[in-house]
């Protein structure tokens, strides 16, 4: 059931990609990519391996949808690496087997920013100079804005779709 | 260590995730237009280092076979000298690669050293230690003492990079100076030293040994220089033209010092 989850979490998130992204874009400015979100989804408790291989599938069905190639694994890659790193930082009282009892569909909102945020920044700091191929500062205005946007889906997309009904807030 | 230890150690999550991220990098560089011209760039520059360590380094060796390189070539221009009865002027560039020298007497000729070049490319290069500083720009015609050898692709502040007659997009304007016919060089076989020269109508007689020059319609040389001879003339029928291979008076594998045509400006 959970990995069916996924996978529709995956496809939602692609056809959004597709579908509602351009049109959300403003040129050259604020590009939403929620599509973070799925790397983030990926229960805790799985084995790395299972999640490296999903995770790269999922990159590379990006990749091939979207220009450039190779990017969005790459940068997808650095946030399935740091994620647990993330998640522990931002709750430092964690119980010891915290990754078998952790869902990331049952956060909270402020839980859901602490994680995802940090994350979202942290591929879009790679994602964003590495396609345009400088470090401008009209790249770095156009990151934190898209970071912010970004972020702003993902959350949508959190509370409307993926989140447990019967979490407190 | 069995087939299982080596499986533990390629299924780490770490060992993964380095060939995931090397893969995806890979790929990012290699299709995207700007990451890979930057990574051929920063290649370049790495290949042009270490010739010219090595060239420093062999220089002593080098600079002792050039004085008797030197030493012979001496003998024999003083030789020839002593039987000439009046000799007026020194001069001051590859004469041998001139064989009409009314168009050329304007430019500058600037003398540039070959710090790398290939050898078995179908786009043959060569890096030239001369760049934008010396006044080098794309587009300049390139010859060596025997004869046209190539011209300015790219440059950077130090450095040229120099597309070889052997290079197979490179083509040339060419007249076969006996008739005054013009027609096109350009490279199509793999072997070094040989181009191939092409619409020269039927009915001009070409004979094997005719020298070959650069075209007066040329934008790059100037008209008569010497690029090389007709070594076999094949009559395409179907297309109305000759097809001509012409042995380039260059040698490619044996360059060494070139000089860069400089326009008037």
């Amino acid at each position: 059931m959970e990995a069916l989850r996924i996978a529709f979490t995956g496809f939602l998130l692609i056809a959004f990609q597709m579908l509602l992204a351009p049109s959300l874009s403003i040129e050259n400015l604020v590009y939403p990519a929620p599509y973070v979100l799925f790397w983030l989804m990926l229960p805790f408790s799985w084995s790395p391996q299972v999640i490296g291989v999903l995770s790269v599938i999922y990159g590379v069905f990006m990749d091939i949808l979207f220009p450039p190639y190779g990017l969005h694994t790459f940068c997808g890659l650095w946030v399935v690496a740091l994620r647990k790193l993330i998640f522990r930082v931002a709750h430092p009282n964690l119980p010891p087997e915290w990754e078998l009892t952790t869902s990331t569909r049952s956060l909270g909102m402020g839980e859901f920013f602490l994680y995802a945020f940090p994350l979202t920044l942290l591929h879009h700091m790679w994602y964003f100079p590495l396609a345009a191929w400088e470090l401008s500062s009209t790249v770095l205005l156009g990151l934190g804005l898209s970071t912010t946007y970004s972020f702003l889906w993902e959350w949508i997309i959190f509370v409307v779709a993926l989140r447990q009904r019967h979490v407190r807030n | 260590m069995n087939l299982s230890g080596w499986l533990r150690i390629f299924l780490h999550p770490i060992v993964l995730w380095i060939a995931g991220q090397i893969t995806a990098f890979y790929f990012f560089l290699s299709f995207t237009p700007e990451p890979k011209g930057a990574v051929k760039r920063f290649f370049i520059s790495v290949q042009k280092g270490i010739h010219e360590v090595a060239f420093w380094i062999s220089s002593p060796w080098r600079a002792l076979k050039r004085v008797d390189e030197l030493e012979q070539l001496t003998a024999q221009l003083q030789s020839q000298l002593s039987s000439l009865s009046d000799t007026t002027a020194y001069i001051p560039f590859p004469a041998g690669a001139i064989g009409d020298f009314s168009a050329v007497a304007k430019y500058k000729f600037l003398p540039a050293k070959v710090v790398y070049q290939s050898l078995l490319l179908r786009e043959n290069y060569a890096i030239l230690n001369r760049g934008g500083r010396d006044g080098i720009y794309p587009g300049l015609g390139v010859i060596d003492p025997q004869g046209v050898i190539g011209l300015v692709a790219e440059t950077t502040a130090t450095y040229s990079i120099m597309y070889a007659l052997f290079h197979k997009n490179v083509h040339l304007a060419a007249t076969l100076p006996r008739h005054g016919v013009i027609g096109v060089v350009g490279w199509k076989t793999p072997t070094l030293n040989s181009l191939f020269l092409e619409y020269i109508p039927l009915y001009v007689r070409v004979e094997p040994d005719e020298e070959v020059w650069t075209a007066p319609n040329s934008l790059i040389f100037p008209a008569g220089l010497r690029i090389g001879r007709v070594r076999a003339v094949r009559s395409d029928f179907t297309r109305g033209f000759h097809a001509i291979q012409v042995d380039t008076y260059a040698d490619w594998s044996r360059l060494s010092g070139v000089f860069i045509l400089i326009p008037p400006s």
